[in-house]
């Protein structure tokens, strides 16, 4: 994205590495949501989150995060909704894993617009820690209803 | 396998989400037959796959492939590959070339530590080691420093940024490297811009120093904890330094100091084999590296212990001193307060990553002012078959090595990676079982037991990026409990 263009109102972003096979599903998704929506959102993939988020998220009225996830509690394929909120801002050990939670609260400290609505998608992975690329067949078969519950949420918030 | 089924998940999550910045760290403690701790290790992620997946590519894919290993330092993984590059093409980048880089580099190293020092690494020290859990976070930061200094932080770290974006490309996959060069230059009309910047990032370095002697070095307690024997190994010390034997994180001689501060080694980056070595423990796949001539003693420090340490308090013994005025001059007091050179005590890495900012931002200004940034010579073609080739830098947390392998037509036939935390593994496995002996006894373990061995380990800024980093999945922090027959006993998971 170029930072000197006007911003949409609404932010699609994709978390995820290209390199890491399933691990990058969400940008795969993005990608194939880019001709129906880049005229409304701006789409946004990024591999990296934390603190990186602050950038990411400013200025933009709604948020919809996309990315894989590997809760464990349910099987391979599983697509989930997450709000902020369902994450506790003080479980993690590291300050390196400063998250989605941490970046709200410092965005309202410092007076930093974030987004009133963030709503996040996670499509649960089996594998995440090997280089390869490409998706395997679990997530490819899943890809359909994350682009599916990924449409729903954007045409909603996009209706005119 | 189900696939695609809907199913709600419970509403509380006891790990951070969205916690792409690292893999989890895991923890081994073994136990003796009574209870007490035998040894303990800090495991950083392995990243599997990666030889296997390079072997074929062009060598011209490694700044890109590798930059996307890693979310967190990818400028530093794209400039050690362009590096490798340049030795595998047996190229010279054009003075130009080599002005572009350093300034990309040294405003990457300002940005990312400013990052740990006020957000990651803040809550130890500007908050309080001993201040409440809730309270040990980036609001609690904020709420020390002040939310004036907590915008202009964020305002620094945004304009760092967009300058990296510029002029590399993409902040988080730089494109700039090539081998012999870079793909784009300076033109003088962007000079005006660079040296606000420059000017304000050195003001902003300064008075970081400033933040952290009000907050940190005015507390005795703190200093008192900086230099207690619990946060203290003396091993040697790994990192580059220029022609006159001063910090350079783009390039140079590495230079490795034995554990009373005298030079033990030094070796151009391509003889990199030649002093480092890496040792694998049997119950485990992690390499710890070490210096292959002093030998491996285990986890135990000393000059008959070939463990050694990178990163900001590395780099700072294994110098004479800063490359620019205002840096040198925060050194003096570091070394004089600290007692002397080496300073071995690991939470001084917090004061060391303050002074390396002062010396990127006076880097930063040093080269907007240099007439070679302008020049129009961007790029030395490379015209020879390519062989092998190796690249260092030293990145945020500490000297990071490639290596590449070709065939004749450039396309990989070997790959091997050393990253900064690795390098540091088998002193933060030290840092580490130090924690766990002071607080595990009769096979007791203290309720503090994870927030000491966190700050052991944070001090080096210890980075699992190269590994997995997805939505919820791994617990960032996960210990095991080892009993004397090996077998894990307990597991504590945050």
């Amino acid at each position: 994205m170029d930072s000197a263009a006007p911003k949409a109102e609404t932010l699609l972003l994709a978390l995820g590495n290209p390199l890491m096979g399933d691990d990058g599903v969400a940008l795969v998704a993005a990608r194939a949501l880019q001709p129906r929506y880049r005229e409304k959102v701006d789409i946004c993939e990024s591999p990296v989150a934390g603190f990186a988020l602050l950038d990411l998220l400013s200025s933009y009225r709604r948020a919809l995060i996309i990315d894989a996830a590997r809760t464990g509690s349910v099987p391979p394929g599983t697509i989930s909704e997450f709000t902020p909120s369902d994450f506790s801002p003080d479980a993690s050990t590291s300050p390196h894993y400063a998250g989605l939670p941490e970046v709200l609260a410092l965005g309202r400290t410092l007076d930093i617009a974030l987004p009133g609505e963030i709503r996040i998608l996670g499509m649960e992975i089996d594998e995440m820690d090997r280089l390869h690329e490409g998706l395997g067949p679990v997530a490819a078969g899943a890809l359909p209803e994350f682009l599916l519950r990924t449409s729903l949420i954007l045409d909603s918030w996009t209706a005119p | 396998m189900p696939t695609g089924a809907q199913q709600t998940l419970p509403r509380r999550i006891t790990v951070d989400p969205i916690t792409r910045l690292e893999g989890h760290g895991k923890i081994d403690i073994f136990l003796d037959a009574k209870g007490e701790v035998e040894k303990a290790f800090y495991q950083i992620p392995e990243l599997r796959g990666f030889e296997v997946f390079s072997l074929g590519r062009p060598a011209e894919d490694m700044p890109q492939i590798t930059s996307r290993i890693c979310g967190v330092c990818p400028t530093a993984h794209h400039m050690a590959a362009t590096k490798a590059l340049d030795d595998l093409y047996h190229v010279e980048p054009p003075p130009t070339a080599k002005k572009v880089r350093e300034l990309i580099y040294n405003t990457f190293m300002l940005e990312d530590h400013a990052l740990h020092v006020y957000i990651l690494g803040g809550p130890d020290f500007i908050v309080g080691p001993d201040a409440p859990k809730a309270k040990r976070n980036v609001v609690g930061v904020i709420e020390t420093v002040g939310v004036e200094t907590g915008k202009r932080v964020i305002a620094m770290r945004k304009r760092l940024r967009e300058l990296i974006a510029h002029l590399g490309g993409k902040v988080i996959h730089p494109v700039f490297g090539l081998p012999g060069g870079v793909a784009r230059g300076v033109s003088p009309d962007e000079l005006p811009g660079l040296k606000t910047l420059a000017d304000d990032a050195v003001e902003f370095a300064l008075f970081t120093l400033d933040v952290f002697k009000k907050i940190v070095l005015a507390n005795e307690k703190y200093v008192a904890l900086i230099t207690s024997d619990a946060f203290t190994h003396r091993t040697y010390s790994m990192g580059l330094v220029d022609a006159a034997g001063k910090v350079n994180f783009y390039d140079g001689i590495v230079r490795v100091t034995d554990p009373s501060g005298k030079e033990y080694t030094r070796f151009a980056p391509a003889d990199y084999l030649d002093t480092v070595a890496e040792h694998v423990e049997p119950w485990s796949y992690v390499k710890f590296p070490f210096l292959k001539n002093v030998g491996w003693k285990g986890f135990t420090d000393g000059p008959e212990s070939g463990i050694y340490t990178v990163a900001p308090l590395a780099r700072l013994n294994v110098s004479d001193g800063m490359a620019t005025p205002e840096a040198q001059k925060a050194y003096g007091e570091y070394v004089a307060t600290l007692g002397g050179k080496p300073v071995h005590h690991t939470l001084a890495n917090h004061w060391a990553r303050v002074i390396e900012m002062i010396q990127a931002a006076e880097k930063m200004r040093e080269l907007v002012a240099d007439p070679l940034l302008t020049g129009k010579e961007l790029r030395t073609l490379p015209t020879e078959k390519p062989t092998r080739g190796v690249g260092i830098v030293e990145a945020p947390r500490g000297t990071l090595m490639h290596h590449y392998e070709t065939d004749e037509r450039g396309l990989i036939t070997k790959a091997n990676l050393i990253v900064a935390t690795q390098n540091n593994a088998g002193r933060i496995s030290m840092s580490v079982e130090k924690a766990a002996r002071a607080l595990i006894h009769g096979g007791n373990v203290d309720d503090g037991l994870l927030n000491k061995i966190e700050m052991a380990f944070r001090a080096y800024d210890p980075c699992n990026a190269c590994s997995t980093h997805a939505l919820p999945g791994q617990m960032p922090l996960t210990i095991r409990l080892r009993n004397a027959a090996g077998e894990v006993e307990r597991v504590i998971e945050r």
